[in-house]
């Protein structure tokens, strides 16, 4: 499939004080849900088939608001009894794909990604399986999903990218920009918690030595298969560090950054054939992943 | 086209913590929706699991890593060699001893999904999560991308939080005075008020049949088809002529290559909200009249959300099995102004159905929907 358009969007006044039609329509929504919707705004244009228009939508790995969160302390404290039906909606998972299809009145086949690690690339595998003549994928993140935020605005990112299986060339560089593939490359995992999470190696070790898994397979193998929860086992110390490296590991993710990231950088890309290969912190946490191109001259 | 079947199941629900209780419990009448001690306000009914206590911080693995065991246990399949496609529902809010705990949705999917072979994948549309995960793992064993998944979704949301933010969007059923727990949620009854929220999970292993054949595993059914669709409508409600809802299910039996005379049945999504029920009433009687057999189980285990289209599939491939179709729990009086369908209601009916209609309708407007047949050698 070839990139038609892309955009990425970090701040949302700009969309409020220049965009206000469309700030009206957003406004009741968390920002992540904004900026990926006014990003997607920006791409719409070059869209030829609206009401068949497919639709990739990646959940937040970081859901809710701030007024999302001042509910649940409240109710958590027993301070509250009702809540702002609206602000419900912020912890709703597919709440992108159903504010753009609104938008759009898109009846087209349309799926939403949840928040976990590296669900961009496979929202990447996905459009390429699917036999649709144009696919939009739009997802949004912001730095903080926690209910101990301080309820200021967080850093927030929105991003939205167009597919057309039809050659065509890219709106920013005019160049045919043709996504060839996502590559697997090996199951790492312990190397990529140990550069995601810094202090995870310590972790592994200690869980090693707990839980003394078989080896079944080889070093870094082991290794992955020791942190692995003992399926059937529900209680002890090792979930107890699953729970916490897992924490650890979800303040890190984030459902926008990688694709805003692969988007610049091939941007920047000669003719010919492109590799990126994912950055640790943007993967899946698991495995090596390396999404080809083919730049058009 | 190759032909994709389902060696495994697990399921724990509100009627217990296999899937075999779950369809006893549902042929018997029963409904696990109770009252919940620990929270107060207007709504305080919910499906919950009895087989995981309700302080367990990371209760959403556990009662997803249970049901998914179960599933690989009959299907007699490795997690190593078998792809994943689930869905978590939201973040978590539980407590422990020092507090509040939030876990974001994505951690619980990280922890199920890294003993998983590619592909790993999220789903997330709302309450049509667990029958979207089953069909898109379908579409890829189908297509040759990997010879088995598991499938379907887990969801634990039975609190404070949860149940308030529910009721704010009138979507849940209130408490009324002397009623039983048991008969908050009637799906199509005059007197519904909306659904009880519920914990649970619902997994399947879905294969290619060439792969359980060569493995010697008998298949339990067969996956025929697969649909989605977007209601574009409202992000609250559907259209109250069902389209999207219609749309769906044409989707589905037109991926199976079937006519609508072919579905013996309909689980049905069947919440018990005044919209919801008015649309599916709609899409139902126009897509196949009111002679299908029509049931729902959220009567009886409540709306689990992402685990709620995963476990209505077991009851699916249930009544294919069996020709028998479970009575829609606490449907009394049926609501004469909805389009008019045949409601299985008090007792089993047993039925020549050998194709039962999945369908689950998500909040904001998502639609999907299943064909699944008796495995026929």
């Amino acid at each position: 499939m070839y990139l038609v358009a892309a955009s990425h969007l970090t701040d949302l006044a700009l969309v409020r004080d220049t965009r206000p039609a469309l700030w009206r329509e957003l406004r009741r929504f968390n920002a992540p849900i904004q900026l990926a919707v006014a990003a997607a705004h920006d791409v719409l244009p070059h869209v030829k088939t609206p009401s068949e228009l497919a639709i990739i939508s990646l959940a937040p790995c970081h859901s809710g608001s701030p007024e999302l969160h001042r509910w649940v302390r409240d109710i958590e404290a027993g301070g509250a009894v009702k809540m702002n039906p609206t602000h419900t909606l912020h912890a709703v998972d597919n709440l992108a794909l159903s504010v753009l299809s609104l938008s759009l009145g898109t009846r087209g086949w349309s799926m939403s990604l949840g928040g976990a690690a590296g669900m961009f690339w496979s929202a990447l595998e996905l459009a390429l399986e699917r036999e649709e003549r144009e696919v939009l994928i739009v997802g949004g993140d912001q730095a903080s999903g926690s209910h101990e935020s301080d309820f200021a605005p967080s850093r927030a990112a929105g991003f939205a990218m167009l597919l057309t299986r039809e050659r065509a060339p890219c709106a920013a560089t005019g160049h045919a920009m043709r996504l060839v593939g996502v590559e697997i490359r090996s199951d790492v995992f312990s190397a990529r918690l140990a550069q995601i999470c810094p202090n995870t190696g310590q972790d592994e070790a200690e869980t090693r030595e707990h839980d003394g898994s078989a080896c079944e397979h080889d070093g870094r193998a082991m290794t992955l298969m020791s942190v692995r929860p003992n399926i059937g086992q529900t209680g002890g110390e090792q979930r107890g560090r699953e729970i916490e490296r897992m924490t650890r590991m979800s303040r890190c993710l984030d459902a926008a950054r990688g694709a805003i990231t692969m988007l610049a950088a091939l941007h920047g890309a000669g003719c010919g054939e492109w590799t990126y290969e994912v950055p640790a912190e943007d993967g899946d946490g698991i495995d090596d992943i390396v999404v080809h191109w083919e730049v058009g001259a | 086209m190759k032909r994709v079947v389902i060696t495994g199941t697990g399921a724990l629900s509100a009627l217990g913590a296999t899937p075999t209780a779950l369809w006893r419990g549902l042929l018997e009448g029963k409904s696990g929706v109770r009252a919940l001690a620990r929270v107060s306000g207007e709504v305080t009914t919910g499906g919950e699991v009895d087989a995981v206590p309700h302080d367990v911080v990371d209760r959403d693995q556990v009662i997803a890593t249970r049901a998914i065991h179960e599933a690989l246990a009959e299907a007699k399949r490795d997690a190593a060699t078998t792809g994943f496609v689930w869905g978590t529902a939201l973040d978590t809010y539980q407590r422990d001893a020092h507090g509040l705990v939030h876990r974001a949705a994505g951690s619980c999917f990280e922890g199920l999904a890294r003993r998983f072979a590619r592909p790993r994948r999220m789903i997330a549309l709302a309450c049509a999560t667990g029958t979207a995960a089953i069909g898109e793992a379908f579409r890829l064993v189908r297509g040759g991308r990997v010879e088995a998944c598991v499938a379907g979704g887990s969801s634990t949301m039975l609190g404070p939080f949860y149940l308030i933010g529910f009721h704010a969007l009138r979507a849940v059923a209130v408490d009324v005075d002397n009623e039983p727990a048991s008969a908050a949620c009637k799906p199509f009854d005059r007197q519904r008020r909306g659904f009880a929220l519920a914990d649970g999970a619902g997994a399947v292993v879905v294969e290619l049949l060439e792969s359980a054949r060569a493995r010697g595993v008998e298949p339990i059914a067969e996956v025929l088809g697969y649909g989605v669709s977007q209601d574009a409508f409202d992000l609250n409600r559907p259209p109250p002529d069902g389209a999207g809802a219609r749309l769906v299910m044409e989707r589905a039996l037109a991926d199976a290559r079937l006519e609508a005379a072919a579905i013996g049945a309909v689980n049905a999504h069947g919440t018990g909200t005044l919209a919801g029920d008015l649309a599916e009433a709609a899409a139902i009687h126009g897509l196949l009249g009111a002679r299908t057999p029509v049931s729902s189980v959220k009567g009886a285990i409540g709306h689990a959300m992402a685990a709620a289209g995963a476990l209505e599939a077991i009851v699916a491939i249930a009544t294919c099995r069996t020709g028998i179709v479970p009575p829609t729990a606490n449907l009394v009086d049926v609501d004469e102004t909805l389009a008019p369908i045949d409601h299985v209601v008090k007792v089993p009916r047993e039925t020549a159905a050998t194709r039962v209609l999945n369908v689950s309708f998500g909040m904001g407007g998502q639609n999907a929907a299943l064909v699944v047949g008796r495995f026929a050698p």
